[in-house]
């Protein structure tokens, strides 16, 4: 463990600092020196930034918007259910816990604060929010040895935390693979969300011809399953439906959506998603 | 009903059934078990087919069961006939039979008396101007009681009465006969007077097959001689009666009854149809099946 551990903070470390990502991962609007754009006033903006001559010009009310310079928090969330130990290429909790690694160091390098949340149906792990490596390095092995089995994601849960604990507006990483009831409209009001599915390609095509024990690892409970070319057709069709339902629900609320494959190469796919 | 004689020949088969289910549940064949990450969509995906293949496991099962339990068709027939008694009954339908009704009466009588002899083989002959047999030796009780009810005075003539004829006749139907136990029962009610065949040949012969002659003399004592039926029943180790009274009539032949007490009821025949290869053919069908779907692909 120790040593995959190393691996993936080496890999993840090469990966951001020969790459130049830039500085801003996302386009929050703030209160830097950039000006974005004018808009038109609307209750709650600061009134300080009342662009008068605008104002006079239209006889309405406008305001400048400024990009966000500020130092940014970001807000790394591994959803925990026992589903992320799966994986016919690589273990999809080892996949989240590259993408944790890649996402933390790549803030660390940003100077941006770095909140991990490890979350099932209740915070499984406290972290300080960090800049400092070494802590990310400490996530990283958290992330790889965490125990998913028999754990399942509480999505409104989950919202509900990261709404009282953070008051700030920040960018949202959330890295799972979404089965279930997942609503995350409540944190993408004030917050740029990033939604990270991680999939294997054979739970979306479970092509496995025979007689299957098969377990829930969220619960626990076996059931024998006769698999058979047209059992896994039909479960690709209704995993579609339900994917879609999900990407709908992620588009309505504004939330970057991406899938991320066991065998893909997850810094560009990450880089593809963060990018849009 | 249908399924009247219809039934299993060992019900207990059926108790696999419940070893099936309790296997079903507790020695699970140990095949390859891991985890699958959202289980329930597969649940879904996969009802159709497993109810079917769990269907066709459960098909094949309950099919093979009913086949272990045999089902039959049971009908109930006496083929046995080295222990039941043989019975022949002798009646007289000569034109004197016709008084004061009395051969409906015997008739009526010899019904009674046929379905209390329920395993045994009976016979009838009729006598009068001849004597015939009107039914050999046999265990098919309805058509003795049919054709006892169509048979009447002057079948075989009026005037005169074969007696001795036709206990001749009666105790040849015995010639086969491997029955330990064999009666016949003459009921008359006149003298012989057609001298085909004298009495001594006709006592032999009765003596000769071991057949016990009961003798039924019926009306008064000038009608029937008495002393030829002593005779006759003496001889062959029976006995002789003698009725004028219905009464009196329905007795005698109660009284053979249970002096002739037929003990033989363990060895009834039950002739049994299987039906358990339709089953069988149809456990073999869904098993192929069964085994079809599982490895189609």
């Amino acid at each position: 463990m120790y040593d995959k551990a190393k691996e993936i903070t080496i890999k993840a470390k090469r990966n951001i600092f020969n790459t130049n990502i830039g500085s801003q991962l996302t386009s929050l609007k703030g209160e830097g020196l950039d000006f974005k754009e004018i808009k038109e006033y609307a209750y709650g903006d600061n009134i300080k930034n009342i662009n008068w001559k605008a104002t006079a010009k239209s006889n309405d009310l406008k305001v400048n918007v400024f990009d966000e310079t500020r130092q940014l928090n970001i807000i790394v969330a591994f959803m925990i259910s026992g589903s992320m130990k799966f994986g016919s290429v690589k273990i999809k909790q080892d996949i989240a816990t590259e993408i944790i690694a890649l996402l933390g160091f790549s803030s660390a390098r940003n100077k941006n604060l770095l909140f991990p949340i490890f979350y099932s149906n209740k915070n499984e792990i406290l972290y300080e929010p960090t800049f400092d490596d070494s802590i990310i390095y400490k996530v990283v092995k958290d992330a790889l040895e965490i125990e998913c089995v028999k754990k399942d994601v509480d999505y409104s849960g989950f919202c509900e935390y990261v709404n009282t604990f953070m008051k700030q507006r920040s960018i949202i990483f959330v890295i799972g693979d979404f089965y279930g009831n997942v609503d995350l409209s409540q944190i993408s009001y004030n917050n740029d969300v990033y939604a990270l599915n991680v999939r294997d390609r054979l739970e979306e095509y479970p092509l496995l011809n025979g007689e299957y024990d098969l377990v829930n690892p969220n619960t626990f409970e076996n059931n024998e399953f006769y698999i058979t070319k047209s059992v896994a057709n039909k479960y690709k069709k209704l995993l579609e439906e339900q994917d879609n339902k999900l990407e709908e629900h992620f588009l309505q609320h504004q939330i970057t959506y991406g899938k991320i494959y066991t065998d893909d190469d997850i810094f560009l796919k990450l880089l593809q998603i963060i990018k849009g | 009903m249908i399924f009247e004689n219809y039934t299993f020949e060992y019900p207990y088969a059926f108790l696999i059934l419940i070893l099936f289910y309790l296997c079903l549940k507790f020695c699970k064949a140990k095949g390859i078990s891991f985890y699958f990450p959202n289980l329930a969509l597969l649940q879904q995906a996969s009802r159709k087919s497993m109810l079917l293949i769990n269907s066709l496991k459960f098909l094949t099962i309950l099919f093979l069961i009913i086949a272990l339990a045999s089902p039959i068709k049971e009908d109930n027939v006496v083929v046995r006939n080295d222990k039941g008694y043989e019975i022949s009954l002798i009646l007289d339908a000569s034109g004197s039979m016709q008084e004061a009704n009395k051969f409906n009466i015997v008739k009526d009588i010899v019904t009674d008396f046929v379905n209390k002899r329920e395993n045994d083989r009976l016979g009838l002959s009729i006598f009068a101007d001849f004597a015939y047999v009107a039914i050999p030796l046999t265990y098919d009780k309805n058509s003795i009681k049919r054709l006892l009810s169509k048979i009447d005075v002057g079948i075989a003539g009026r005037q005169r009465t074969a007696l001795n004829e036709a206990l001749f006749l009666s105790s040849n139907l015995f010639k086969t006969s491997k029955s330990k136990n064999k009666i016949a029962i003459l009921l008359t009610d006149g003298m012989d007077n057609t001298n085909t065949i004298p009495l001594k040949v006709a006592i032999k012969t009765a003596k000769k097959y071991g057949i016990k002659v009961y003798t039924i003399g019926v009306g008064s004592v000038g009608d029937f001689n008495p002393a030829v039926l002593k005779e006759i029943s003496s001889q062959t180790n029976a006995k002789f009666f003698h009725a004028n009274t219905i009464q009196g009539l329905k007795d005698i032949y109660s009284t053979i009854n249970k002096l002739e007490k037929s003990e033989i009821k363990a060895d009834k025949y039950v002739k049994k149809t299987y039906f358990y290869q339709y089953f069988l053919a149809f456990a073999l069908l869904f098993f192929l099946a069964y085994f079809y779907i599982v490895n189609k692909e």
